[in-house]
């Protein structure tokens, strides 16, 4: 992992960034909601908006989903 | 162009021309051309038959989410002999042929020259899963896209070829 991180060639290895692997799935997220609402949007206008709120929408539902399945380890397991 | 999509109810209307299909009871056109197109670059068969906003967003978008997919995990990410589902997903976007004979010069060259880590092929651990994940989902949002460009109509898009399925598709939804 250190010799990883000071010589990390871009593209050939990859990238030293374990510790905040769980924020990747931003990106994804993002990019998903992003072209979802652009194909299936009417209209390129309110894109940001639409896609923002899904974006959100996908975020809670994620959180609220990791929360529960938490709360049924703590009290079944 | 009205933007009312395939579920949104007015694409059963007579005469009303949503954003994926030509007017009810009027043959649409398959844009194939412009499905290859988008197999080659994302976004680009949206710019094809006239819709170059969309294709823009969309070459923007999916581009960025599998130059990140390479960066996050290396080129090494993109491996036909990996498990199915992820090359599968990669191989929906043309340009993952190409990162595939860079990395084969790469890994030949690598031997020659006696650096083991170009050689190493597919990286493991979670920076290799998401790269991975990140093309494989660029591919998917790819072929998204490609169904979508067949079915619709551009501004730029002219009257050509019939298809009966996108009629079919729409009198379904």
């Amino acid at each position: 992992m250190g010799a990883a991180t000071l010589a990390w060639r871009v593209f050939l290895e990859p990238a030293p960034w374990e510790p905040g692997w769980l924020w990747l799935m931003l990106p994804i997220v993002v990019a998903i909601c992003v072209v979802f609402k652009t194909i299936r949007g009417p209209s390129l206008r309110r894109l940001p908006q639409a896609a923002g709120f899904l974006v959100l929408q996908v975020l809670v539902f994620m959180v609220l989903a990791a929360a529960g399945l938490w709360l049924l380890v703590e009290l079944v397991v | 162009m009205r933007g009312v999509n395939a579920t949104g109810g007015a694409a059963g209307d007579p005469g009303e021309p949503d954003g994926r299909g030509a007017p009810a009871g009027v043959p649409a056109r398959w844009h194939l051309t412009a499905a290859l197109g988008t197999w080659l670059l994302p976004g680009l068969g949206h710019w094809m038959i006239g819709e170059r906003a969309r294709g823009a967003i969309l070459a923007v978008t999916i581009g960025s989410l599998y130059v990140l997919g390479l960066l996050i995990g290396g080129i090494g990410v993109i491996d036909r002999a990996a498990p199915l589902p992820g090359f599968f997903g990669q191989m929906l976007i043309g340009p993952t042929f190409v990162v595939l004979w860079a990395q084969e010069r790469l890994w030949s060259w690598s031997a020659i020259d006696g650096t083991p880590s170009l050689a190493e092929g597919m990286p493991i651990g979670v920076m290799g899963e998401q790269g991975v994940l990140y093309t494989s989902i660029a591919g998917l949002l790819n072929l998204l896209c490609i169904i979508d460009v067949i079915y619709r109509v551009g501004r730029g898009g002219s009257p050509g070829p019939v298809g009966e399925a996108a009629s079919a598709s729409e009198a379904g939804a």
